[in-house]
């Protein structure tokens, strides 16, 4: 039996703006197992982006807990909470998941030199997971020099390099067309399957609902139907 | 409305704003500071060496300052010169070339002759007696140095006359420092009739000098002034011609100051709005779009520029003229750390104050709001050159 | 490398923005390097116009001389001869400084007899040079008491001065040359002599009030702590800075100006470099936020925005050093000919500190304050990187995010 890799209990966060109060996460109650494709849908506003945020650690929630792996994570100081994304978790965002300073090869790089890992040992994987990916000639190329597919190719192949035990997308094809977006899902497909790596993806897109292994459905901060 | 919008716009992104204005602040507060205090050193200095020998101006019978001949006196001061509205006050004194010796050893001196009471009008002489008093003689602290003496003691008076050389004691009544050692090291004061003695003149004076209503102005006077033949004008700016120069050309310092200092500040400013118009470009164009004018939009970047740089100006302004005059009511003297300076005749002394010439003010805004102004054009002259239908577009940077 | 190749392509991502702060600062350095250099090159030649005329290195004085300037203090330099055959001295003159009367007929003046070895010191001294005295009772005198005395070149005039013993007597020279020298102690009131001739009628034997000793390239402070442990008491070695303490405090007044004014330079650049940072990490907030996701903690954000101060500091003052090195070459070689605007404001030549400046400044190649200026701007460009630094480390990942 594979054993969670996430587990939410009771999780809830609120926004502010001026007076009013927006219940973004009421009440979540979650288990995610090691090597899952699970999708989270639901429209606007229902709390997606969040839920992937407090999972990854970025958002801490008002109540409830948050555990990764067996471990604590919504009460954990800032710098171990970096320290936990930089060796378990990969991210890929709708758009602007690059740093168009640096090349794609650099930016898949740039995660493994933050691991500390040597320059040879990074330039390897980084060709390795670029081969495997198939995305070999983008390695010299700069965000501006890629189409919107490109850099999502890009930014899953910086999500995996470092072989994370999750990989959290947030939207990742809602700036692509029908095929990138079949492309870069079935992409995952393949390396949750290849790897085991655990994927948790948000998404309104019927394309990627419709691969999922899993889904969650959101409304107004609640899941309202687990498929 | 424009004025509204500009001002909005200036406060969206209020750090970058703030920082701006900052620099401006600071630029305009240095350079009247700079100037002020550059001002104080020049002007006090000026005015130091004016209030004490020299004078505004000295009325001298005709060929006497070539070779100071002691028998070319005057009796009195002409009317015409007397009656002058320029003329605040004037004094009369005598000069005499002697060898003093004292205890110790000799030096040659240049005793001035004075009234007290009329000089009191005229200059500060008689107050740089710093010990003793008044009187034949008073001697200048270097020259009483090399002679050995101080007050109470006897100088001797050695000059040549018709019988060879002759001999007259003085008491030392008191000692003087004008602030100038150069000049304590050879003068000497003394009651007109005794420095007569000395000089072998019975009656008569060398000069008249006088206190004018406008020293800055005296070469002007001296311009319009009929003076009786027989007698020389003689203005302090003629005594001092690289020193009036300098005063003269002072101008052209502050913009060389100025030109020192906004350049940077101006960069800033370019910086600022630089990146302020590119962000909103796309805003511009669909302006543009919308009908607003190429005209009116490029006044609302030239006002949001004139905005900051006004504001900005208007609380540096009192800012610097609240530290000019704390510096004005408590002067930094340095006099312990380092000595007087002299500078084309002048002695500088090193004291840090400032003047307080609302000139500096006015100079340091105005160019800073034309520099602005020229860098603000710079900048929103760009809108006349947009291309509406590209920039909406383009992908905002 | 990473981290540099990163932050030196950040600093270069608007290159308008960063190439005007880098004309900044990269100006600042260039004023600062140039103006340095040249206002030590124009300090240099004044002192080395000053020590010649005046103290040379090292001046050795009768300490009550020295501050009474009184005739009768003068000492016998035939024991110190010997001392100053050594070969850090490059050459010594002995000087004889007389309180006198100038007479010609009934007219005097009161004058200072500067009596000096005019062949010898014609070398160094920059009035006497060129000067070649007709006889030994030659002397050389101010145009504008050449003028109160009515004297010509040729013309006779008698000084009453004292002897060693203190008797006035009266002591005739030949008027061998006159000088046009804008400083007025000279001109009104100076008469240089012939020492030998000035000793033998006073009897003043060897005697001396000052011997001006020039040094090869030995350090005046070490030379006259040497000297000074030989030295009898009454008599002690003043380095030129203590001897002319107006030259001093002139340069220094000069230069704390300059200081003081590239201070406020400085404090706008910082600003213009703080800004210029803030900008820059503003329109980055949401690619921070990503970053963070990827497992940077905000000190390594605090410290590349620093290494972007830093490389924009370097890179700007790198490149205004340079060019201001070119200028200083260029300076160094040829100098600034200021001859046109000193005649506007002087005809004779402008004065300062007691010392007639050289129309043409040249600068000179002064490497601690060079590379202390360079150095300084590049650390006020890391300190100004400080407060944009601080405040992104500050921002929550989530919000980043969401900009």
């Amino acid at each position: 039996m594979k054993g969670p890799v996430f587990t939410l209990k009771g999780v809830r966060k609120v926004f502010r703006t001026g007076e009013e109060e927006v219940k973004a996460l009421d009440g979540i109650d979650l288990e995610i197992r090691r090597g899952e494709f699970v999708v989270v849908v639901g429209p606007s506003g229902s709390g997606k982006t969040t839920l992937l945020n407090v999972m990854g650690g970025i958002e801490r929630p008002d109540d409830g807990e948050v555990w990764f792996m067996g471990r604590r994570i919504d009460t954990l100081p800032e710098g171990e909470l970096s320290d936990l994304r930089l060796q378990s978790m990969g991210f890929v965002f709708q758009s602007h998941n690059l740093i168009p300073t640096l090349t794609a090869e650099e930016n898949a790089e740039f995660v493994l030199f933050l691991r500390g890992v040597p320059a040879k040992e990074r330039k390897r994987r980084v060709r390795e997971v670029f081969s495997a990916l198939g995305i070999e000639n983008l390695a010299g190329r700069f965000p501006s020099e890629m189409s919107g597919g490109q850099q999502q190719r890009v930014a899953i192949a910086r999500a995996v390099v470092g072989n994370p035990a999750v990989v959290l997308a947030d939207e990742p094809t809602a700036n692509l067309d029908s095929e990138n977006t079949v492309a870069v899902v079935d992409l995952m497909l393949r390396i949750n399957s290849d790897s085991g790596t655990t994927f948790v993806l948000s998404t309104h897109d019927p394309l990627v609902i419709e691969r999922a292994k899993r889904v969650v459905k959101m409304r107004d901060g609640r899941i309202v139907g687990r498929g | 409305m424009l004025l509204l919008l500009a001002w909005r716009n200036l406060r969206r992104n209020r750090r970058r704003t703030l920082l701006s204005a900052l620099a401006i602040l600071l630029g305009v507060l240095f350079l009247i500071l700079t100037l002020e205090m550059y001002d104080y050193l020049l002007v006090r200095s000026v005015e130091e060496s004016l209030g004490t020998v020299r004078g505004h101006a000295r009325v001298v019978r005709r060929g006497y300052l070539k070779d100071y001949s002691p028998t070319l006196t005057l009796d009195s001061l002409p009317v015409s010169i007397r009656k002058d509205p320029e003329v605040v006050s004037y004094a009369p004194r005598v000069r005499a070339f002697v060898l003093l010796s004292g205890k110790e050893g000799d030096g040659g001196a240049q005793v001035l002759g004075i009234d007290p009471e009329a000089e009191r009008r005229v200059s500060s002489l008689l107050s740089t007696v710093k010990e003793g008093e008044f009187g034949t003689v008073a001697l200048g602290r270097g020259l009483a140095n090399l002679l050995g003496v101080g007050v109470g003691d006897t100088v001797r008076v050695v000059k040549m006359g018709g019988l060879g050389w002759e001999m007259e004691a003085f008491p030392v009544k008191g000692i003087l420092e004008t602030g100038n050692p150069g000049q304590d090291a050879y003068l000497a004061l003394g009651e007109i009739e005794d420095v007569r003695r000395m000089t072998g003149i019975r009656e008569g004076y060398h000069e008249y000098v006088l206190r004018l209503k406008h020293p800055f102005l005296a070469l002007k006077w001296k311009e319009s002034l009929k003076v009786p033949k027989g007698y020389e004008v003689v203005v302090w700016q003629e005594d001092m011609r690289g020193i009036w120069e300098i005063v003269r050309l002072w101008w052209v310092f502050k913009v060389i100051m100025a030109a020192f200092f906004y350049p940077a500040v101006l960069l800033i400013v370019f910086n600022t709005f630089a990146m302020a118009y590119y962000e909103r470009k796309r805003e511009f164009a669909a302006l543009l779009a919308i009908g607003i004018g190429r005209w009116r939009l490029f006044r609302m970047l030239i006002y949001e520029v004139m905005l900051l740089t006004f504001v900005s100006i208007a609380l540096s302004v009192p800012l610097s003229l609240l530290v000019a005059y704390l510096l004005n009511r408590h002067p930094i003297d340095l006099s312990s750390v380092i000595t007087n300076v002299r500078w084309e005749g002048l002695y500088i002394s090193p004291v840090v104050s400032a003047a307080l010439n609302p000139g500096n003010y006015v100079l340091s805004s105005v160019l800073m709001l034309l520099g602005a102004f020229a860098f603000g054009i710079a900048i929103a002259v760009g809108v006349f050159r947009l291309d509406v239908s590209r920039t909406l577009r383009e992908r905002v940077i | 490398m990473m981290w540099l190749k990163l932050a030196w392509r950040n600093v270069w991502r608007n290159r308008l923005r960063t190439g005007i702060q880098s004309l900044l600062i990269g100006g600042t350095v260039y004023v600062g390097v140039v103006f340095h250099n040249l206002a030590l090159g124009n300090y240099r030649s004044m002192i080395r116009q000053a020590t010649r005329m005046g103290s040379g290195d090292v001046a050795i004085y009768d300490t009550l001389w020295f501050s009474t300037r009184r005739p009768s203090r003068f000492y016998s330099v035939g024991p110190l001869r010997k001392l100053l055959h050594t070969p850090e001295v490059r050459a010594f003159y002995e000087r004889l400084y007389l309180p006198a009367f100038a007479y010609v007929g009934l007219m005097g003046f009161p004058v200072n007899l500067v009596a000096l070895d005019m062949r010898k010191e014609a070398a160094d001294h920059p009035l006497l040079k060129g000067h070649r005295p007709s006889g030994e009772d030659g002397a050389i005198l101010g145009r504008g008491l050449a003028e109160r005395l009515h004297v010509r070149k040729g013309d006779r005039i008698t000084l009453t001065v004292r002897d060693a013993k203190g008797e006035l007597k009266a002591l005739p020279f030949t008027v061998d040359g006159i000088l046009d020298v804008p400083i007025r102690e000279v001109d009104c009131c100076s008469i240089f002599g012939n020492i030998g001739y000035v000793r033998r009628s006073l009897g003043y034997g060897d005697g001396a009030h000052e011997v001006a000793i020039m040094l090869k390239g030995e350090s005046p402070e070490r030379f006259a702590r040497k000297i000074n442990r030989r030295l009898p008491p009454n008599l002690k070695a003043y380095t030129w800075k203590e001897a002319m303490k107006e030259l001093v405090s002139a340069i220094a007044m000069d230069y704390s100006g300059l200081v003081l004014m590239m201070l406020f330079l400085y404090v706008v650049v910082s600003i213009g470099t703080a800004n210029v940072l803030f900008m820059s990490v503003m329109d980055r907030t949401r690619e921070f936020g990503v970053m963070r996701t990827m497992g940077m903690k905000p000190r390594h954000i605090s410290l590349m925005v620093a290494l972007e101060g830093l490389l924009l500091g370097t890179f700007a003052t790198a490149v205004g050093l340079s060019l201001a090195l070119l200028t200083n070459l260029y300076l160094s070689t040829r100098g600034i000919d200021l001859k046109a605007i000193y005649s506007l404001l002087s005809q004779e030549g402008m004065t300062y500190g007691g010392v007639v400046l050289e129309p043409v400044i040249r600068s000179t190649w002064e490497w601690k304050g060079t590379l202390g200026y360079s150095l300084f701007v590049v650390l006020l460009s890391l300190f100004a990187s400080y407060f944009p630094a601080r405040y992104v480390s500050g921002i929550p990942v989530g919000e980043a995010l969401r900009k």
